[in-house]
């Protein structure tokens, strides 16, 4: 406490805001007698352990606490009477909505407040009341929803130092309050949101103080300690029942608050995810039954006999080998060797380099003999499997959402829907099928964001061709706009998938056909031809033979297939999804081939006509796998690992025999999240980004302003879209991994559906991982690096180099890196350790918000000006090391990471 | 057809991809054959004036309004320029006395208003947003098409944020740009950061050597890995004294530097130290919307101080416009002034303007055209086109045929031939 009671003089001089503060409440009391309002019914039980929330959805107006109370639509728990966001919202099948605004918001604790004089002190966006046994004791304005970017600067001043300034758009309104030291029942009622806006909460919460001490959040009754000795420590808030450290309504002790409930609220998300989605298993469990009596139907492969030299793991390398036998195959029949296996692997599942833990356990099981087969286990069922695949997906279905005013061909966010999808690895069948159904709101994040197309003249086009594209491996991207030149489909075929998408009839609009003037100035013939006019109607049947040729299979559709009313949407997701189409299953394992082993079993992974497979029998037992397995792709892929083609060291191709390029992975650069990723991973640092959107306070419409949260992994960045080029509008943090993503081949907006990034070096690549802010901010040092720990806990310099590289590279050093390393790192490193007392810390200034609604002002350009230059400038130094030596071990991390060797997989 | 055969032997074919330019009148298609000689321009400097100029307080102007009054027409006087019955508003005063170099197409139109990013996008692309293509922006389809004029130096710059309307779209990041946010910041990726030393940087490389060498010992016939290995050569000399010295503003001559005024000017400056190093196209963004509070989305309060924006403007295109001409570089060197839309002559009831899209201005400076100080009519109002509409296409393929671009080539999406314009024809008075 000490530092905050040296700090209590000055805050007086804001003294004159807060008694405009509390005269307005007093006002507001007297005008809102407790008697008029509906008062909550007090929960039954577990408020004196928990405070418990309950939400009550559309509940009218966003300025008037409603008459009568809906039914209630969630309720779930939180350790203190503060909280930062609402509980996703899954209805049944799993599928994700907004919560319908407003939504009233009850959260109920008991607890006990010093015997006193007290403060209390209530913050929320929106209308807000606070009960205290019975009587309404204070309340806060409606949200405020701005018409425009007009909005004045404004900058909250804190009376008293170290106070944690509200989040931005949040109201405070602050009351005295006479405690008589007995438990009380605490009620704070707000409106979340409204029917236009996003249901968010700022940072909602009541605390209180005595006399000139910091404010506490409130707590329930049986987490109090008998003494609470005030404190700038960061709490330790337990999730469960019991005493809790108080948590003082400062940074550190908030955001330490604020991280544990919000991996709690995704402990709850998961549970309704899981919950809601199981309410569907039944009927795919079916559908794989059907699938496999199919199967079962099915002439067996025919598996050659061993004939190849090259070594054998299972039936994969048999099949991978056949056709080789007659190569002389010793040149590539190397196995990776242990730590090169597992670093592969790792970025195969997770998408970064192995931990340092993971690779002791890995290494202790080498002796077992099983290592490899044990770490494939652990690696394809972790969950971050489910990270390092959205972005994938993103690419092939074309996932181009916009925070600002989506109008450019942009989808919803369904990265949500993807990430719910695959971290539960849904069954592929499942998986396009949801897909196909476009349902829950794109604002959620849901498979309904696939069916928007900003601007596009028929969305249902666009959607046919990427769905025929990702599942089919059909292209139809030409036909978009008149008959495909190189393919026996036509226009009206396109059109009648969209068709059948949309559920009813489509009419060609004149902006997609070719006009006139094209054909006018062409010498000699076209090579494309229309023959679907401008006006024309298309009905939404099954539109020709010309794509039953060698795909999708007979159009119609038994109704045991159907898990929905029988639209021709349904329809088209089962003659997609369903066993017979034997096309969609070897898509599928070939996507999963083209991306594990850099090569594909179909040499153009989006689009098989006339094409051969490299090798048909392969692909026709993977595809089994799939369809026996229910579709489960992570059975494919682990398979796949536990193959000596996977586990061979990877080749460049045309560095030997053609053939033999086959027989093992090639080469593969890491993608840009893997990149992005592994920087952070590797550093131990956490990825620190503003919250994605423009309009943090939730105050304009929400199919304006999309809010997608802070990223932990790359896959959740998107378009900055700063096409206004105003600074106000940037995201300098966020800015700086968008900058080292794009040189290496993610794109800000994905306007078309591709499966290939580009992957030709170029110099900015290089350039932006030497220079760039990023690589800057995490090979810094900070009391937060893994390398700062690393450089405190090594023995000796030569251990230090020797877990940097395990850390970073996941191998030993060489000889002459050891010595070159050596030399930059021995000089101090004895001496590398501070043991003086850290610096006392200043209290931050409170500087305003740049958001939406104030974007023009002078003073919005100004701060994220400095807040660019500050990010540039990197993150704060560790203490605990001399500088001196800190720096050479930050230019050794950055010497390692960048080295080519970082940006490929081994 | 074998579809790979068939591309392996047909040149020149057009397909599809996006022709949405029905404006085109058979008139103008049969003008194929009297397009006048290529120019022989070298650089684009690509001026870009985010939010929407306002044409009619700018380079169309007609009868006074009154912001204060909310009376429909210009905010500003008119004043003559060099160029007879040509005029401009009073702001550009200075540019007035240029109006022989300079020509103003008053009559271009498209069809976003509601959306600045999207008609951005249309603006830079030269065609909608298209669910099936990422078209790139001018300036990549101009480094595709002609490159840099100076191995050391990239072909395409921007001095703005990077966003998608910049980008190379299906032509890959080899076509990308060099950007720089501000000039203090300098050009990122080459850039070092300045907390790092040089002592640190000799440090860093020592470390990094060693590691460069084990890994391509360890893997000496990996041609990725060598491609990787030798950007990163490439970068580091990009990175060195010769090319980082553009950057250096302190070279130029404290008077020039004065006559081209603040940050924008000083831009503009650097645009011009660009091209002199070989860089094909260097976009200028002028994003300094603090000067009047919105920039040129002059909506509401935005309106009262756009004159500073305007002068600021006037003085920095007439300062580079002088600066090249003295370097005989004027003819070689085409600016633009480009912005997403225009805006009506009527105003809001705080006395700002709205978006208009169907008639504005845009304006092509030097680069040996043979200017006329404006082209095109707009009706007494500046609201609709009376004669000569110009369509973004039509802007695109002039620029392109200023440079000797053949405006009518084709650029691949992968295998897929895509006109670089959406049917647009030069405008044939510029060209001699």
């Amino acid at each position: 406490m000490t530092s905050y009671s040296k700090a209590v003089q000055p805050l007086f001089a804001s003294m004159a805001l807060m008694l405009t503060m509390f005269l307005k409440i007093a006002c507001a009391v007297a005008a809102d007698p407790s008697a008029d309002a509906v008062k909550p019914s007090w929960p039954a039980t577990g408020v004196n352990t928990r405070v418990t929330i309950s939400l009550f959805e559309a509940c009218g107006s966003h300025s008037e606490f409603p008459a009568a109370l809906p039914a209630e639509s969630f309720r779930f728990t939180t350790p203190m009477l503060a909280l930062h966001r609402l509980p996703l919202k899954y209805v049944s099948g799993g599928v994700r909505e907004v919560w319908n605004g407003p939504v009233l918001m009850q959260a109920f604790v008991k607890t006990v407040l010093p015997e006193g004089g007290v403060d209390l002190l209530i913050r929320s966006p929106g209308r807000a009341r606070l009960w205290i046994d019975g009587q309404i004791v204070a309340t806060t304005p409606a949200r405020r929803l701005f018409p425009d970017a007009h909005q004045p600067f404004e900058v909250y001043q804190p009376d008293m130092p170290w106070l944690r300034v509200p989040h931005v758009g949040d109201h405070e309104v602050r009351v005295r309050f006479e405690s008589t030291g007995q438990p009380v029942e605490v009620v704070l009622e707000s409106l979340v949101g409204s029917a236009s806006s996003r249901c968010e909460l700022g940072e909602t919460l009541v605390a209180f103080r005595q006399a000139d001490r910091m404010f506490t959040l409130i707590q329930p009754i049986e987490t109090l300690q008998a003494v609470r000795p005030p404190s700038v420590r960061p709490p330790s808030v337990s999730n469960h029942d019991g005493p809790q450290r108080a948590v003082h309504l400062v940074d550190s002790e908030f955001e330490g608050y604020r991280a544990e409930l919000e991996s709690y609220l995704q402990s709850i998300d998961r549970q309704s995810l899981i919950d809601e989605s199981a309410r569907e298993n039944a009927f795919w469990d079916r559908r794989h039954e059907i699938a496999r009596n199919y199967l079962a139907g099915q002439p067996d492969i025919v598996i050659p006999e061993k004939h190849s030299a090259l070594s054998e793991s299972n039936l994969i390398d048999r099949l991978v080998n056949d056709p080789l036998k007659s190569v002389d195959a010793a040149s590539i029949d190397h196995a990776t060797n242990d730590l090169e296996f597992l670093r592969r692997l790792s970025l195969d599942t997770v998408g970064m380099p192995p931990s340092p833990t993971e690779i002791d356990d890995y290494l202790a099981d080498v002796e077992l003999g099983t290592h490899r087969e044990l770490a494939i286990v652990r690696f394809v069922s972790d969950e971050r499997w489910a990270d390092h695949w959205v972005s994938y997906w993103q690419d092939v279905l074309a996932e181009n959402p916009n925070i600002l005013k989506p109008k450019l061909n942009n989808t919803g966010p369904f990265r949500g829907w993807l990430y719910d999808s695959l971290v539960l690895n849904k069954p592929m069948d499942r998986f396009a099928t949801e897909l196909i159904r476009m349902e829950g709101s794109a604002f959620a994040g849901a498979a309904g964001g696939f069916s928007w197309a900003t601007e596009n003249d028929v969305p249902m086009a666009e959607k046919a061709h990427i769905i025929a594209g990702a599942f089919q491996s059909v292209n139809m991207k030409c036909a978009r706009c008149h008959d495909a030149p190189y393919h026996p489909w036509t226009q009206k075929d396109l059109f009648s998938l969209a068709a059948m998408l949309e559920n009813q009839t489509i009419t060609v609009p004149d902006t997609s056909s070719v006009p006139r003037a094209f054909f006018d100035r062409k010498e000699g013939d076209s090579p494309i031809a229309i023959t679907l006019q401008p006006g024309d109607i298309v009905p939404p049947v099954w539109p020709s033979e010309r794509l039953d040729c060698q795909m999708f299979g007979p159009h119609e559709v038994d109704a045991s297939l159907l898990g929905r009313d029988p639209t021709s949407r349904e329809t088209l997701a089962a003659i997609i999804t369903r066993a017979e189409n034997n096309r969609f299953a070897a898509t599928l394992v070939n996507r999963l081939w083209t991306r594990l082993m850099g090569w594909g079993l179909m040499p153009d992974t989006d689009d098989w006509y006339e094409s051969e497979s490299r090798n048909s029998i392969l692909l026709d037992y993977l595809s089994r796998e799939l369809i026996g397995s229910g579709y489960d792709l992570k059975h494919v892929a682990g398979m796949i690992m536990k193959s000596s083609a996977y586990q061979r060291a990877a080749i460049d191709e045309k560095q030997v025999e053609r053939a033999l390029t086959f027989a093992a992975p090639w080469r593969r650069r890491l993608s840009a999240e893997q990149v992005v990723d592994s920087l952070h991973h590797v550093t131990g640092m956490a990825m620190d980004t503003e919250p994605i959107t423009f309009d943090p306070e939730a105050s304009q419409k929400i199919e304006n302003f999309l809010n997608l949260g802070q990223a932990s992994r790359a896959w959740q960045l998107t378009s900055l879209s700063n096409e206004r080029d105003r600074p106000s509008l940037s995201l300098p943090k966020a800015a700086t991994l968008v900058e080292c993503m794009e040189a290496f081949g993610w794109r800000q907006s994905r306007q078309s559906p591709i499966t290939h990034r580009e992957y030709e070096a170029n110099v900015v690549q290089p350039g932006v991982v030497a220079n760039g802010t990023l690589t800057g901010t995490v090979t810094r040092l900070t009391d937060a690096s893994a390398i700062t720990s690393l450089a405190l806990a090594s023995q000796s310099v030569e251990s230090f180099i020797e877990q940097l590289f395990l850390r970073v590279l996941t191998r030993q050093p060489s000889a002459s890196e050891r010595a070159a390393f050596l030399a930059h790192l021995s000089e101090g490193f004895e001496d590398r350790e501070l043991t003086a007392s850290p610096t006392e810390k200043v209290p931050p200034v409170s500087r305003g918000f740049a958001t939406w609604s104030n974007h023009f002002a002078v003073e919005a350009n100004a701060l994220m000006r400095d807040i660019e230059l500050e990010v540039a400038a990197g993150p704060e130094p560790t203490q605990r090391l001399s500088s001196d030596w800190r720096e050479r071990a930050e230019d050794a991390v950055w010497a390692i990471v960048n080295s080519p060797e970082f940006q490929f997989v081994p | 057809m074998d579809r790979r055969k068939f591309i392996a032997s047909s040149t020149a074919v057009g397909l599809l991809a996006g022709l949405q330019n029905p404006a085109q009148t058979q008139e103008q298609i049969k003008a194929v054959v009297d397009i006048p000689a290529p120019g022989k321009a070298e650089h684009v400097i690509f001026i870009w004036l985010g939010g929407g100029m306002s044409q009619i307080d700018t380079f169309d102007p007609k009868r006074r309004g009154s912001s204060l009054e909310r009376k429909p027409g210009s905010d500003y006087a008119a004043i003559d320029t060099v160029v007879p019955e040509v005029q401009v508003c009073q702001h550009l005063s200075r540019l007035a006395r240029r109006m022989d170099r300079i020509t103003a197409l008053r009559t271009i139109h498209h069809e976003m208003i509601d959306e600045h990013a999207a008609a951005v996008y249309w603006v830079h692309v030269g065609r909608p947003v298209n669910g099936t293509i990422q078209y790139p922006a001018l300036g990549a389809a101009i480094a595709h098409e002609r490159g840099a004029l100076d191995e050391n130096a990239p072909a395409y710059a921007v001095i703005g944020y990077p966003n998608m309307s910049r980008s190379p779209g299906f032509l890959g990041a080899k076509y990308g740009y060099l950007y720089l946010t501000d000039l203090h910041s300098g050009p990122r990726g080459l850039t070092r950061p300045n907390y790092v030393t040089q002592e640190r940087q000799l440090r860093r490389l020592a470390m990094l050597d060693s590691v460069r060498k084990a890994t391509l010992a360890a893997t000496p016939s990996s041609p990725l890995l060598r491609a990787y290995d030798d950007a990163l050569a490439e970068n580091q000399r990009l990175a060195g004294p010769d090319f980082m010295r553009v950057f250096d503003l302190e070279r130029e001559a404290a008077s020039l530097r004065q006559t081209y005024g603040g940050e924008f000017g000083q831009r503009c400056l650097l645009a011009r130290r660009l091209t002199e190093h070989g860089v094909r196209f260097v976009e200028v963004s002028h994003n300094l919307n603090f000067v009047n509070g919105t920039g040129w989305d002059t909506h509401k309060e935005g309106q009262q101080n756009q004159w500073t924006l305007i002068e600021e403007l006037d003085q920095a295109v007439a300062a580079l416009i002088d600066d090249l001409e003295a370097r005989q570089r004027l003819d070689k060197t085409l600016i633009v002034i480009g912005t997403e839309f225009g805006r009506p002559p009527e105003f809001d009831g705080a006395g700002g303007r709205g978006h208009q899209s169907k008639a504005f201005s845009l304006v092509l400076a030097g680069g040996g055209l043979k200017h006329c100080g404006a082209l095109g009519t707009t009706d007494e109002l500046s609201k609709s086109i009376v004669e000569r509409p110009i369509s973004i296409p039509d802007f695109h393929a002039t620029i392109h045929h200023s440079l000797g671009i053949d405006y009518r080539t084709e650029l691949y999406d992968g295998d897929r031939p895509v006109p670089i314009t959406d049917n647009g024809m030069p405008i044939v008075e510029l060209f001699s």
